[in-house]
């Protein structure tokens, strides 16, 4: 049998190609090191995916990269149906993510059997407990805000998504549970709670409310509207959608169609209204 | 604002002697294009969207992409604007 083969360099290349594709690699191979180092490498089966943590996001991020905003170094990671317990076991820097069985956007988590895993949310502990986190996936070359998102959650309105503004004659009292507004004068006005946030690729606002004093004023109406400008003075009838709450109500969730809505929106409730708001998010 | 609504609570500016006439203030001062991308779901009613979502009226929301909406009632503020310079004579026909 010879020792030396005289080998096409076209037919290198593919090789080499082919390992680069399969060790998501696009680094130069030397031949014959370079090929081995790299087969090495690759993982056999597996993870499809890896997590970063930084303050600012990635320049040049991988496919499924999962980016949590963090000035705190990841020292582990872990996935759990349930959101991790008030006293952490965990080392100061673990990343804990809550998958979800639907949402905005997921990452393909394995290269040869396909999960498709939908992150809500994310927490990482800090010196004595955890701490919510933000957190982007890197999908079909574009970053993509991670599972459902939340307006405001009960529990934890201090790491709300949104900042609130407040305009009219009432009062407003924001806690970590709810949202609680209530409007004194039996006068016509404008009471506004408004949060910006990008309706692109979202379908439905969701609001868990009750509901304690409504006005069924024909001037003026109650209810949460979604608005397309940015006026910092929001009526009723610059609204893009919105609904009226005709009755009092116990606690619910009511609904609003955005999917015809792109860019960045506002919610906000219009008008003589007393609520105390509970939940709100968009799919 | 008198406007008229179909069996898939679409609004419609002319009854075509199916539809159903609703009273609603949110349609005051829109053009006829804004009005016709609306769907306008009475107090009582519901709606379900294609992938099963159900809503509940009353309530009002787009079924045409709203940027087309606003950018044709933003036209025609524009054309009321400028009629109305005519009229005071400080305007070019």
């Amino acid at each position: 049998m010879a020792n030396e083969y005289a080998v096409n360099r076209a037919d290198l290349v593919r090789v080499a190609d082919a390992i680069r594709e399969k060790g998501k690699t696009s680094d130069q191979l030397v031949f014959p090191s370079g090929f081995v180092s790299a087969v090495d490498g690759i993982k056999a089966g597996g993870l499809n995916f890896e997590v970063v943590g930084s303050t600012e996001q990635p320049a040049n991020p991988k496919e499924n990269t999962i980016w949590v905003e963090t000035d705190q170094e990841i020292t582990g990671w872990s996935f759990a149906d349930i959101e991790p317990v008030t006293t952490p076991e965990e080392p100061i820097g673990h990343v804990w993510f809550t998958p979800i069985s639907r949402g905005k956007q997921s990452i393909n988590a394995l290269a040869e059997n396909t999960i498709q895993l939908y992150l809500n949310k994310v927490f990482q502990r800090t010196s004595g407990e955890w701490t919510v986190r933000d957190a982007m996936i890197y999908v079909n070359g574009e970053w993509c805000d991670v599972g459902i998102q939340w307006l405001f959650e009960s529990g934890y309105g201090e790491n709300a998504l949104f900042d609130y503004e407040h305009e009219g004659n009432s009062t407003i009292d924001v806690s970590v549970d709810r949202i609680k507004t209530n409007y004194s004068s039996t006068n016509n006005g404008q009471m506004l709670i408004s949060a910006e946030f990008d309706a692109t690729g979202l379908n439905t606002l969701y609001v868990e409310a009750e509901v304690t004093k409504h006005n069924n004023n024909t001037y003026v109406k109650t209810g949460f509207a979604v608005n397309s400008t940015a006026h910092a003075y929001i009526g009723l009838l610059s609204c893009a959608v919105y609904f009226n709450i005709t009755e009092n109500s116990s606690k619910k969730v009511y609904t609003l169609p955005i999917s015809e809505l792109d860019g960045i929106q506002k919610f906000i409730t219009v008008g003589l209204l007393g609520a105390e708001i509970y939940n709100i998010w968009c799919e | 604002m008198v406007v008229f609504i179909d069996q898939d609570f679409k609004c419609h500016i002319r009854n075509d002697g199916t539809m159903t006439e609703i009273h609603a203030d949110f349609f005051d001062g829109k053009c006829d294009a804004f009005i016709e991308g609306y769907r306008f779901i009475p107090a009582g009613e519901n709606w379900t969207r294609e992938d099963g979502a159900v809503f509940h009226g009353e309530m009002v929301a787009p079924w045409k992409p709203y940027s087309e909406l606003d950018a044709a009632q933003r036209e025609y503020e524009r054309e009321l604007a400028k009629a109305a310079m005519i009229l005071l004579g400080e305007g070019d026909e």
